[in-house]
């Protein structure tokens, strides 16, 4: 019988790997998609998801099955991109969106396209938690209410986040075009 | 009818599906008689189309099992066969369980513990306040030994060393 993700992680808890090892395969793909695309860059994103299935780890003896396991880890992606950009920067995609890429920028989370281009650099203009906001509604198509319980913030702030963002990145994208 | 500002602040709701069902309704009638509003709606699902295209490479094909090492180095697990610690698991358990598990075993604990310490109390009574046979070649039983045999028996289960079995030892030299 295929085990649900909320007993895998109790079993975690107890100390089986195996079990660890499923949800991280069963859930690799939501935590990449939102660390890569929040970061822009795909050796960050990686470092956020090894963090954040070793932080799920760590906590698992701690868990009670009272939320889905998807909500948390939702929840433990956005707070580390959150700290992510919060730290001291090093370089980073952010930083430097012109940087030359001698292999054609084979591992940028952007793959042609002046639209997308324009896109990203509108996206990494925004505020971090705007571009959170934004990740988790349209490619995670999260409510208002997941995304506030994600980012630890109310349902109003969340709405507020999405609407200056948009704003925001259809002025950018309008301004450049 | 209410005038355009009045649904503006709810078009984003609206295409994000997050409105009432009656609000909804009232928004979708506005949108078509309002051209401003249609064309801010159309802005919006552009702006979404866009950024839902927004391609993401696939994640590195190790991924799953790089992280599955760290959580090896890290965290460590015994070698297959290898019995987990009793003790560990025993604060696991009490760290995962809920306040009525934790409270019934709690309670089970003391219950055994002072049925053991009143059992030892009244073996010790009986065998302080019961006298030997006057005469041992009559061969009648002593009801001493018999009593320390049924308890001896009683907690034959368990392991040498434990405090139970050497009181019960020490008992029997005594006598």
């Amino acid at each position: 019988m295929r085990l649900t993700d909320e007993q895998l992680l109790v079993h975690t808890g107890s100390g089986d790997l195996d079990a660890f090892d499923e949800l991280v395969r069963r859930h690799q793909g939501t935590a990449w998609n939102i660390a890569c695309r929040f970061l822009g860059s795909p050796a960050e994103a990686e470092d956020i998801v090894q963090e954040a299935f070793l932080k799920i780890l760590a906590a698992a003896p701690r868990y009670r099955p009272s939320a889905s396991f998807k909500t948390y880890l939702y929840c433990v992606v956005s707070r580390l991109c959150l700290d992510f950009r919060r730290r001291p920067k090093s370089e980073s995609y952010e930083e430097a969106p012109d940087r030359p890429d001698p292999a054609g920028a084979p591992d940028d989370c952007l793959a042609g396209g002046e639209r997308q281009r324009r896109l990203r650099e509108g996206l990494d203009r925004l505020p971090a938690n705007q571009r959170l906001a934004l990740v988790l509604r349209h490619h995670e198509e999260l409510s208002y209410a997941e995304i506030a319980s994600a980012m630890g913030i109310s349902v109003k702030a969340a709405e507020s986040l999405l609407a200056r963002a948009r704003r925001a990145l259809q002025e950018f994208i309008e301004s450049t075009s | 009818m209410a005038h355009c500002p009045d649904y503006r602040r709810h078009i984003e709701a609206y295409a994000d599906g997050e409105l009432d069902p009656a609000r909804s309704e009232s928004v979708r009638r506005h949108l078509a008689e309002c051209d401003d509003c249609r064309r801010r709606l159309e802005a919006l699902s552009s702006l979404a189309s866009i950024l839902r295209d927004l391609p993401v490479p696939a994640p590195p094909a190790n991924l799953a099992g790089r992280i599955g090492a760290q959580a090896r180095r890290r965290f460590g697990q015994p070698p297959a066969g290898m019995p987990v610690d009793g003790l560990a698991v025993t604060l696991r358990w009490w760290r995962q369980s809920v306040w009525a598990a934790r409270l019934a075993a709690a309670t089970l604990l003391v219950a055994v513990c002072l049925a053991g310490a009143y059992s030892g109390i009244r073996l010790h009574d009986f065998l302080a306040n019961t006298s030997p046979p006057a005469d041992f070649a009559s061969g009648q039983p002593d009801p001493r030994q018999i009593q320390l045999d049924t308890y001896t028996n009683t907690f034959s289960f368990l392991p040498q060393g434990s405090p139970a079995k050497d009181y019960l030892a020490l008992l029997g030299e005594r006598e």
